[in-house]
């Protein structure tokens, strides 16, 4: 509809305005604030004249009397006035808040209107995501849609993110969604972004392909949170699809908006440290020794700087009605609250779209560069984390003296670190480790993309596009002389990876959009092709060095050592034919129907050639069906639609190969398997759309269910079959769940109200693995019911036939036949059972809320986000490590009461403490250390003042200043960290709290001008 | 309607181009190796024959890392051979008789994925390309690499491997050992008396000499046979005059003795990575090793160990609770290099200490048990550099005493009356602890051999662990007697394993004896 106006405005512009014999009507049109409102557009109805408002709201037209004046003006309500000879109509439009009229953008950018659609969009505006500027936007859409879970990075600033939909229904496979940009996949980046899987990574870490984007060009965000829109994206989009629209150039005059965004971090959570005792000896690093006369001063939150994110962005547009440009360019510079963890991202876009050719042909081309510095992201673990060394740290020692990191030795001539202590865990002094292990990351991207759309009449078209999207990564390595040896050699070390990633995707696309029978049927079709070819590869070198203290290059690498060198690549060829059929019936039913047929590279050399599948959908529009026009009653749909989704395994699993390591063939410990299907995803949602009171009210709910089968995944072989794994199609998870979002919009005189609330529920259950598998080898049976996915010494993640993705199992202590913990009744020790695990709960929230505020009045505008999590356990490895090494406050008052109270009588604390506490890589009893992930908090906090500049120049027409703050506080939260984060952002390793850095509140203001 | 027709024709022509330009090179790992680029230079047979030879004493060459030689015989077979004691910073492991289901799972899996499965691919070939000898040099690898695996858990599958899990009892691994050794004899001593070399590019032992293959092949049947004499004597013996009967004879020289050879590949020791450059060193030196050569005052220390700062020796017990810092940096290194020193896999020692043996029980060994027994110190002191200093402590008559350990406080009383000197009067028991206690002391620290040849004779006497985390399953004066099946097999092999646990004959813990473990003790 607003697509229509447009173009009809666009019309208008070129006639030159005629004049019949006519009277003319002037006037000034208004928003429901009194600020004028430039470019709207005014057209009298039947006939191609028009005109627009300037500067200060003003216009002026000839008209008839008894003709119908139309004002229309994007995201107000469109008003028809009859001109009865007045000289002057002044009008005032309102906003539109009523979206169910809106066009929303679907699959391959194809424009449909939302009461349209057989299954659930959300749609977030930009402002949603860059009032609050996070370095991965993505972040930022918490708690505002539903169906969604979102766990940001715990890698620092920049991170990526864990976006989980409608709950995680692949066992190996990738779960996180699709992101989708102006109609086109992105690049797959998963291969490069390694994710800790156990207890020592976790340094290094780097941000996910959407983190390279501008939040500032993006226009609008869909939520496509269930697989409908696979038939389009192929495979993929089975997790759901993230859909960005990003800015184009619009006509009218040039605009310039200038906007600044800057914030500052604290760490918000931190375990409670003790203060009391001292360390057991000289030189160890427990802290079990005696009561200290004196408390220490030594606070652990002193190490953390305060943080900054400062985010600019310029962006230019203007254009005429044949050709618009939009430019933009943005900054963001960021330090964490760890020394040494910067990061520095530059973009900036170009686009430009024309129409050539009698308007027939449109054009549009764009490209964007961006450039990443990423240093030292750190998202866990034992290695390389400063924060190991700095939480453990001895009550009672100088930390001042650490801070003197490095000394001279006069021996080597050099640097070397200073840590006068011995541990088991190669701990190093935290500021070597901040200061002297050097992680950089260096990233540059160039995404270049053009359309062209030919219009062979009104009602089809066709459109070719083409883009190419390149990531450009150094990672790099270097430890200074002086680290601990088990990381380097005494001269250093050295590593350095170059990834190139390149996408090259293509796609044609016809269209159709008619309607038959004075428009009793609308048909609107689109059939077409693409193809999509990735190439990955990893260049790396590293090792220690081998004569050259600190002199970090390939030739200074010792090459006596194993693994230097690796190369990782590979290719990925995917093709597909589709197709999509929409027909409504006097716009109140709709039925869709889509298929796609995929060939993809990585069947070669499989029996599958190519896998097809279909969907359907079917909505209708009951106020329109039974004629209901009420103000209580504006709008109802309900919808049901089905999907099928197809997947092709990974690269290079059908056609077996040797690999070459250190010089040396070695045999496969992975079992080729050629038999191979697709994987198969079966969905099912329905839901109801309803808006009540004056479009005031509306709610939107949906029930979804689906069934992922054939999956893909490594089993473990019995090593007797001489391999360790093999992957196999196999397995079932379902998922059902309710998405609900329901928001109320009012006003009371300049007070503007707008309020959300998202409710998002899901249930995951894994129906089967393999309990009837045969070995093709041997034709024994070798069933497989359960799983370890993911593991530290005290915690598990398992799958197991009839539980779910995310299961945690903790090793536990004796307890006796009451289930009481069981104390040996001579020494008066508990007794821990390190191999029996048990299941504690699952990582996934059991539901999730998000209920948000806008409030505006005059001008000033407040807004704010509580989410809530509720449901869901996680382990903290970190708190096991405290309370072994006895620097936890826990250790302390259980010192201080004479012992931990177990059944009620008090246990010696340092045993206790030893048994149940893990010393770093191993041990530990997690059953002590499961805590409730519910939190409460207030995620997002806002208040700004639009200035009413319009009053006291033209030159600039808007200005906004904002104070802004995010993760403020908790309103509930038991766990000693946030639950909210995550050192991984794959499947598993969730619910596991191992030297995390600390969740950050962000206090700060945002300045957006516009010219 | 001139549109309609484009919708058809665009269809089939853009599927015929979908599916036609994916080929299958696209899903071909170009950084790997296929099958037709190992046909090159029998690249298959080379390389693969080179991966059994790296991981019988695993070390890292071919992508595996000393943490893997670590975990899957550092930390069970070094301790449990009182070769070595465990510095890891979790005490509650191995060496606490608790057990780790990922390190057992390491024990079995690295041998079949290592051993076993590429041993099946070189076999196949040799039999396509009628080369029975090079099957036969591949099964002598796999014997070697293999026998400490079925010493360790007992039954394992490997006779029918490939095309069954099913577990064999280890009477019967062992007579397919036999067999295997037998044929391989048979079929390479032609080409050694003929001088012939074999695989030359890729053997990192001999560099392809047949006649030190058979010699090798035969001196491991004599070690075989002895083993299995508690369990069926007649076998021994049988298997044993074989050897004696074999015109290669054994290894005798340094030169001879089957060692990854650090000339042919150059590779990290792996013991000497855990040592020094895993956190503060996760292993030292064992107690019962040092004490016991302290005690014997044996010259070779100075080539095992390192010398604390007032020029003594300590080492680290098993089953420590405490004192972790202490233990790492009051006890003894191993003393090697990272990569000069070699992973021996037979000494040439061990041949005489064999041969004393089999002359001790009456068997024609061709010489007597004492000049056997004296020439195996000899020919260690040599090994290591000290051939000197071997006439002294062949006169030796110090016995073991009180072992106490400076550190926890611990102490350990040595049932022992055996001295480095022979005595002609002891009795068999008394010899037989002489030479068991040499040939273990010349074994070191090849800890699966070690334990092997403890468990087997029950000398020398160990010193008991001082904490005992294993629920009564292990007597601490017997120590562990083998380890669990693992927890990989159980899950996925357990039709396979119940048969294990069947040919077992007992409970499946460490404290079950396995089939040839029969002497009383």
């Amino acid at each position: 509809m607003k697509a229509k106006l447009t173009c009809l405005l666009v019309c208008l512009m070129m006639l030159p305005a005629m004049a019949f014999a006519a009277s003319k009507v002037t006037g000034t049109v208004t928003d429901s604030n009194g600020e004028p409102l430039i470019g709207v557009s005014i057209l009298v109805k039947g006939t191609q004249f028009g005109a627009q408002t300037n500067i200060d709201g003003e216009y002026s037209i000839n008209a008839n009397q008894g003709d119908v004046l139309m004002f229309s003006y994007i995201g107000y309500r469109p008003q028809e006035i009859t001109f009865t000879g007045q000289s002057k109509i002044d009008v005032t439009l309102v906003e539109d808040t009523k979206t169910l009229d809106e066009v929303v953008v679907t699959a391959l950018g194809i424009k449909k209107e939302a009461k349209s659609l057989s299954y659930n969009v959300q749609n977030v505006g930009t402002d949603a995501i860059t009032r609050i500027a996070d370095a991965n936007f993505v972040n930022n859409l918490n708690g505002k849609i539903a169906g969604v879970t979102i766990n940001s990075s715990s890698a620092g600033v920049g991170g990526g993110s864990r976006v989980v939909m409608r709950g995680a229904k692949s066992i190996s496979g990738n779960n996180n969604a699709l992101y989708v940009v102006d109609g086109i996949p992105m690049l797959d980046m998963s291969r490069a972004a390694t994710q800790p899987d156990g207890v020592y990574e976790g340094a290094a870490q780097t941000g996910d392909p959407l983190s390279a984007l501008n939040p500032d060009d993006i226009e609008n965000i869909s939520v496509l949170s269930g697989p409908s829109a696979a038939a389009l994206y192929g495979s993929a989009a089975a997790n759901g699809v993230v859909m960005i629209t990003t800015k184009k150039g619009s006509e009218g005059q040039t605009r310039v908006t200038i906007s600044n965004n800057t914030t500052f971090q604290r760490v918000a959570v931190l375990p409670d440290f003790q203060t009391s005792y001292g360390s057991s000896e000289t030189g160890s690093y427990l802290s079990w020794g005696s009561k200290l006369a004196q408390k220490s001063d030594f606070r652990v939150a002193d190490f953390f700087q305060t943080g900054y994110n400062v985010t600019n962005s310029a962006s230019l547009t203007t254009g005429t009605s044949r050709n618009q440009t939009y430019l933009s360019i943005g900054t963001t510079n960021a330090e964490g609250v760890v020394h040494n963890n910067d990061y520095s991202r530059y973009n900036a876009t170009v686009r430009n779209t024309t129409k050539m050719a009698n308007d027939k042909l449109t054009m549009d081309l764009s490209f964007m560069l961006s450039q990443i510095n990423e240093k030292n992201m750190t998202s866990q673990g034992l290695y390389y984390n400063p924060l190991v060394p700095l939480y453990l740290f001895p009550a009672g020692e100088d930390f001042r003296q650490m801070q003197a990191y490095q000394r001279y030795n006069a021996e080597r001539g050099l640097m070397d670190q200073y840590f006068p202590y011995s541990s088991t865990m190669a701990l190093q002094n935290p500021y070597w480790i901040t200061e002297n292990l050097e992680m950089p990351n260096k990233k540059n991207r160039y995404t270049a993309s053009a359309q062209f759309r030919y219009d062979f009449a009104d009602w089809i078209n066709v459109t070719a596009r083409a883009k190419i999207d390149r990531d450009n990564e150094t990672r790099e390595r270097k430890f200074d002389a002086g680290t601990n040896t088990q990381y380097a050699s005494k001269y250093g070390y050295y590593s350095k990876s170059q990834i190139t990633n390149q996408q090259v995707y293509g796609e044609i696309l016809a269209s159709i959009n008619k309607y038959f029978n004075d428009h009793t049927w609308d048909l609107t079709a689109n059939v077409g092709a693409n193809f999509e070819n990735t190439d990955y590869n990893d260049d790396w070198v590293g090792g220690s060095l081998k004569s050259v203290a600190n002199k970090f290059t390939f030739a200074n690498i010792d090459y006596d050592g194993r693994d230097l060198l690796r190369q990782d690549t590979y290719h990925l060829k995917k093709r597909a034919v589709f197709g999509t059929v929409q027909l409504g019936y006097r716009s109140m039913a709709y039925l869709d129907v889509s298929a796609r047929n995929d060939w993809s590279s990585t069947f070669k050399g499989t029996n599958t050639n190519s896998f097809f599948y279909p969907s359907v959908g079917l909505s209708g529009i009951i106020t329109e069906i039974f004629g209901i026009q009420s103000r209580a009653l504006n709008f109802a749909k309900v919808r049901v639609s089905y999907s099928e989704v197809g997947n092709a395994p990974e690269v290079f699993i059908a056609i077996p190969t040797y690999e070459i390591k250190d010089g040396a063939v070695v045999t496969q410990t992975r079992r080729p398997n050629s038999n191979l299907k697709p994987e198969r995803t079966k969905a099912w949602e329905a839901g109801i759309n309803i808006a009540m009171f004056d479009n005031a009210l509306r709610l939107d709910a949906t029930l979804y269910t689906s069934s992922t089968y054939n999956q893909f995944f490594e089993r473990q072989l019995a090593g007797s079959t001489g391999y360790t794994s093999e992957i196999f199609n196999g397995g079932r998870v379902d998922n059902r769940g309710i998405e609900l979002s329901l928001r109320y919009n009012n006003r009371w005189g300049d007070l503007n109200w707008n309020t959300y609330l998202t409710y998002s529920i899901n249930r995951n259950k894994v129906k089967e693995l393999a309990a009837d598998y045969v070995d093709p080898y041997t034709g024994e049976p070798a069933p497989l019911t359960e799983m370890i996915m993911a593991s530290t010494s005290m915690y598990q993640t398992r799958v197991t036939e009839g539980g779910s993705i995310g299961d945690i199992y903790v090793n536990t202590l004796r307890t006796d036949e009451h289930g009481a913990i069981y104390v040996h009744p001579n020494d008066q020790t508990v007794v821990t059972e390190p191999n029996k695990f048990v299941k504690v709960g699952n990582a996934a929230p059991r539901y999730n809320l998000g209920w948000g505020n806008d409030l505006s009045y005059k001008g000033f505008n407040l807004g704010f986000l509580i989410t809530a999590r509720v449901g869901g356990v996680g382990v903290s490895q970190t708190q096991a490590v405290l309370d072994y090494y006895g620097a936890s406050q826990a250790t302390a008052d259980a010192r201080d009461n004479g012992g931990v109270l177990v059944n009620g009588r008090p246990i010696p604390a340092q045993d206790f403490y030893q048994k149940v506490g893990s010393p770093g890589q191993s041990g530990g009893i997690g059953s002590w250390y499961v805590y409730s992930a519910t939190n409460v908090r207030l995620s997002e906090l806002s208040f700004g003042y639009d200035f009413p500049v319009q009053k006291w120049g033209s030159f600039v027409k808007g200005l906004n200043l904002s104070f802004i703050g995010k993760n403020l506080f908790f309103f509930y939260k038991k766990a000693p960290y946030d639950p909210e984060m995550t050192a991984s952002t794959g499947t598993y390793m969730q619910g596991i709290d191992n030297f995390m850095s600390p969740s950050l509140r962000s206090l700060g203001f945002s300045l957006k001008v516009q010219f | 309607m001139k549109y309609s027709k484009i919708f058809p024709v665009a269809c089939i022509g853009l599927s015929l181009l979908a599916a036609s330009c994916i080929d299958y090179t696209d899903n071909v790992n170009p950084n790997e190796v296929t099958e037709d680029e190992m046909k090159a230079d029998n690249l298959k047979t080379g390389a693969f024959f080179q991966q059994m030879q790296t991981r019988v004493i695993l070390v890292a060459l071919g992508g595996k890392l000393s943490s893997d030689y670590q975990i899957s015989r550092n930390l069970s077979h070094d301790l449990f051979s009182g070769y070595a004691g465990s510095t890891l910073g979790n005490l509650q492991t191995h060496q606490q008789y608790i057990w780790q289901d990922g390190w057992i799972n390491s024990t079995f899996n690295e041998a079949f994925t290592g051993i076993m499965s590429p041993w099946k691919s070189v076999n196949e070939i040799a039999i396509a390309q009628d080369r029975p000898e090079i099957a036969a040099v591949a099964n002598i690898v796999k014997v070697a690499g293999m026998h400490p695996v079925a010493d360790t858990f007992g039954p394992i599958p490997y006779i029918g491997y490939g095309s069954t899990n099913a577990y064999d009892s280890l009477e019967d691994i062992y007579k397919k050992f036999f067999e295997e050794l037998d044929e391989a004899i048979d079929v390479l001593s032609p080409y050694a008396a003929a001088g012939g070399n074999l695989l030359s590019d890729y053997d990192l032992v001999y560099g392809g000499n047949a006649t030190n293959w058979v010699k090798f092949a035969n001196t491991l049947r004599l070690r075989l046979a002895l083993r299995v004499v508690y369990a069926d004597a007649a076998l021994a013996q049988a298997e044993a005059n074989k050897s004696f009967a074999c015109p290669q004879g054994f290894i005798e020289s340094k030169a001879e003795r089957a060692e990854l050879n650090t000339s042919l590949a150059n590779y990290e020791n792996p013991l000497y990575i855990i040592d020094y450059e895993f956190n503060k060193g996760d292993t030292r030196v064992g107690a019962s090793i040092v004490e016991i050569m302290n005690q014997f005052g044996d010259p070779r220390r100075a080539s095992y160990f390192t010398a604390l700062g007032d020029g003594t020796y300590e080492g680290v017990p098993l089953g420590i609770t405490g004192n972790l810092t202490r233990y790492q940096e009051e006890c003894s290194h191993f003393k090697l290099d990272k990569y000069g020193s070699p992973v021996v896999w037979m000494t040439a020692a061990e041949s005489y200490f064999l041969r004393a043996e089999a002359a001790l029980r009456g068997w024609n060994a061709g010489g007597d048990a004492k000049t056997f027994y004296e020439n195996g110190v000899r020919t260690s002191c040599e090994e290591n550099g000290v051939g000197t200093a071997a006439d002294d402590y062949l006169a030796s008559t110090a016995t073991l005493e009180r072992y106490s350990d400076p550190i926890s406080g611990y102490s350990y009383t040595f049932k022992s009356n055996a001295t480095p000197a022979w005595d002609d009067a002891a009795n068999f028991e008394g010899k037989l602890e002489r030479i068991a206690t040499q040939r273990w002391i010349a074994t070191f620290p090849n800890g699966a051999e070690g334990w092997s040849i403890v468990r087997r004779t029950g000398y020398p006497d160990l010193i008991n662990v001082i904490t005992n985390g294993s629920n009564n399953t292990v007597n601490s004066d017997l120590g562990p007697r083998r380890l669990p099946f693992c927890l990989q097999e159980k899950q996925n092999n357990a039709e396979g394993v119940a048969l294990g646990v069947k040919a077992l004959g007992g409970a499946d813990n460490a404290g079950t004896r396995i089939w040839w473990d029969k002497k009383a003790l």
